[in-house]
């Protein structure tokens, strides 16, 4: 019953997302543009609402799990994507770019911030091999998060403003602008990442009880961690690169998820997360386009205005993860 | 079962070194010790959850080095003293997550998975427990549930970290019982640290005693002393006959106690707990209220069992009585042997009785400011 209503709003989502905007459209304008390629409000559907909806989809439902991930490693109901500095790594890799010229110009924005925050991934995994327990990745992690944002910062002060001005919007966090090709390649990894966080249920619901109960039931801790945090890491450097900083939904949306099924069983969990996630964050990004029309508001804004007040409310009466 | 050869243990430095010892099918064994001795740090050890510093653990004659870690899972269970937070799982939830080295890649459970849970759940009284969210459960119930996961694990040995600390009355007696049962109708060998030495006692065959890093001794329970408690915490007043705690008072005797039959142990306690000194006598060794006098009173006269009161006992017991003045006398029965006891009564200037007194009251006369 509450997976049907899921998949509905979910599928609701998708159908306000692809059918609101700035400009009124209607089925008949999409049908008309596919079959004769002529039809500005159709391609608006096609070629612009499309692609975005599909990002933000793909885009929420990877932060949520990776949140989702996180939370249950760490058994931190504050962890969320960017804990371990990958949001950090990615804006300075971004700053970098934009602010200083530095780096592979054929990347652009996009491959600059996946390529750093796949640096800072391979350097939590790294340290994930390595240190004793989860408390201390964390720290690990936090404290990267700072060094990179130091780095940022160093940029940001020595930098024109106008440049300043257009990274400082990167780092909001937008779906606009994303393309089919975007898409084709954020849908080729993210979802085979999110299908292995799947598989890694059983590890998961184990590690509920802390490293060394699982431990004690024969899950290979080190390398179930270094799993768990390269698939967090990836998945959301995967929407940071298309996206920039989204706020909010990987912390909030695993909460969500547990208070809709009342289950902490992943193997319930990362599937009602995965759609709660994408059908949340497509309906913050319609919120985005709507709320200043014609004025475009950055989704961060919209996510965080929605989700802190729900992080506040679980904070309050937290109980349980 | 378990053999531990020259183990030493630690998480940086070596916090237990030396440790050697071996556990049977169906036997528990207490460990004990002051507050970092390395109880725990030695448990987690067995449980392969730190690596040895040195020497080894054998089960079966095989180190647990050797063993995958699903196979130490289905061989070795554990249970610490970490209560984390699991979220929404109910009791069944965590107890099938003891199937763990059993299920297949995505932990789905079989009809005999289902029937080894409940039956682990029975096996702790725990069937009630089934549904219910385990954040929701006291410490007791999460305790229960706990144990009964690692049993879900099929363990031939059970590691338990502290099993009754934080529990209410009811558990504090109830999960003894349980580990008990575990032992004997399981053969299980079990393993568990504890601070509870009254327990220990009840429950273990064989005591460990840990201090300062070292394994002191490992002795059956029937054997622990009094001097080994003494050697092991610094204090002296258990006494391993009744398994009781008992307060000591010092200094000059402000009362004398005529007491026999046990009459006598619930005003002694009370007087030692209100730091009143008092001697008391005669009593005869067999009797409860010798047990508890030789530990509370600052002197007690005492008569060799089933023999009537002699004159060495009575005369110092007169002295005593002269000292003091007051004397209580506890109601106690009066038979052949204790009999010169009554005539004990007639030296005292006051004598307070507890046949037309109660226990409070005498204190009052004794120590009415502190009453008051």
């Amino acid at each position: 019953m509450r997976s049907a209503l899921l998949i509905l709003f979910l599928i609701s989502a998708f159908f306000l997302g692809i059918s609101v905007g700035s400009v009124s459209t209607s089925l008949y304008d999409l049908l008309k543009y596919l079959r004769t390629g002529k039809d500005v409000k159709g391609y608006i559907i096609w070629e612009v609402r499309f692609p975005r909806t599909l990002g933000a989809l793909i885009g929420g439902m990877c932060l949520a799990v990776s949140g989702l991930l996180l939370q249950t490693y760490f058994r931190n109901p504050l962890a969320g994507p960017y804990v371990l500095g990958i949001s950090s790594a990615s804006s300075l890799a971004v700053a970098l770019y934009v602010l200083a010229g530095v780096g592979i110009q054929d990347l652009g924005v996009v491959g600059s911030a996946f390529l750093g925050s796949l640096l800072a991934t391979l350097l939590i995994v790294a340290l994930a091999g390595r240190v004793r327990s989860a408390v201390t990745l964390l720290i690990a992690g936090l404290m990267l998060g700072y060094v990179f944002s130091a780095f940022e910062r160093i940029l940001i002060t020595l930098a024109e403003s106008r440049k300043v001005y257009r990274f400082i919007l990167w780092t909001f966090g937008s779906f606009s602008g994303i393309t089919w090709k975007n898409v084709g390649t954020m849908y080729a990894i993210g979802v085979p990442a999110l299908v292995f966080a799947f598989l890694l249920s059983k590890p998961l619901n184990a590690l509920l009880l802390g490293e060394d109960y699982a431990k004690s039931m024969g899950v290979n801790v080190r390398a179930v961690r270094v799993l768990v945090v390269a698939i967090a890491s990836l998945l959301a450097s995967l929407v940071t690169a298309f996206a920039g900083i989204v706020a909010f939904v990987g912390l909030a949306i695993p909460h969500m998820a547990r208070l809709l099924f009342k289950t902490s069983d992943h193997r319930t969990l990362i599937p009602a997360t995965a759609m709660l996630g994408g059908g949340v964050t497509v309906l913050c990004d319609v919120v985005a386009r709507m709320l200043l029309n014609p004025v475009e508001l950055p989704v961060s804004v919209v996510t965080s205005l929605f989700g802190a007040p729900i992080v506040i409310y679980l904070v309050m009466k937290r109980r349980r993860v | 079962m378990m053999r531990v050869r020259d183990l030493s243990a630690g998480y940086e430095d070596v916090v237990i070194s030396g440790v050697s010892f071996e556990v049977v099918e169906g036997e528990v064994l207490g460990v004990i010790g002051p507050n970092g001795s390395g109880k725990s740090t030695l448990l987690k050890t067995l449980a392969r959850l730190l690596e040895p510093k040195g020497g080894a653990v054998y089960l079966n004659g095989r180190s647990i080095e050797d063993f995958s870690g699903r196979e130490l899972a289905k061989v070795l269970a554990v249970t610490t003293t970490e209560r984390g937070d699991v979220g929404y799982l109910t009791g069944f939830e965590v107890v099938s997550l003891g199937r763990y080295p059993y299920t297949d890649a995505f932990g789905r459970l079989g009809e005999e998975d289902v029937e080894m849970v409940m039956e682990c759940l029975r096996l702790v009284n725990g069937e009630d427990l089934a549904n219910k969210p385990f954040y929701e459960m006291s410490d007791g119930e999460k305790q229960k549930v706990m144990i009964a996961r690692a049993l879900a694990q099929e363990p031939k040995v059970l590691l338990l970290d502290e099993p009754t600390s934080f529990l209410d009355a009811k558990h504090k007696i109830e999960i003894p019982l349980i580990i008990r049962r575990i032992a004997v109708e399981r053969g299980v060998a079990v393993i568990m640290t504890t601070h509870d030495i009254e327990l220990a006692l009840r429950i273990c065959d064989r005591m460990a005693m840990v201090k300062d890093g070292r394994l002191v001794a490992v002795k059956d329970v029937e054997d622990v002393g009094e001097d080994d408690l003494k050697a092991l915490y610094g204090i002296g007043c258990f006494d391993p006959v009744i398994g009781s705690f008992e307060l000591e008072t010092r200094g000059e005797a402000r009362v004398h106690v005529v007491c026999g039959g046990g009459s006598g142990a619930k005003l002694m306690r009370a007087l030692a707990k209100n730091g009143i000194p008092f001697t008391a006598g005669v009593v005869h060794e067999n009797d409860v209220d010798f047990r508890i006098a030789a530990r509370c009173a600052v002197e007690v006269v005492k008569e060799r069992a089933f023999e009537r009161i002699g004159d060495e006992a009575f005369d110092r017991a007169r002295e005593l009585v002269e000292r003091c003045g007051t004397v209580v006398e506890t109601d106690f029965p009066v038979g052949e042997g204790n009999r010169r006891n009554l005539e004990l009564l007639e030296y005292a200037e006051t004598v307070y009785s507890l046949r037309n007194m109660s226990v409070r009251e005498v204190l009052r006369r004794l120590a009415p400011r502190q009453r008051s």
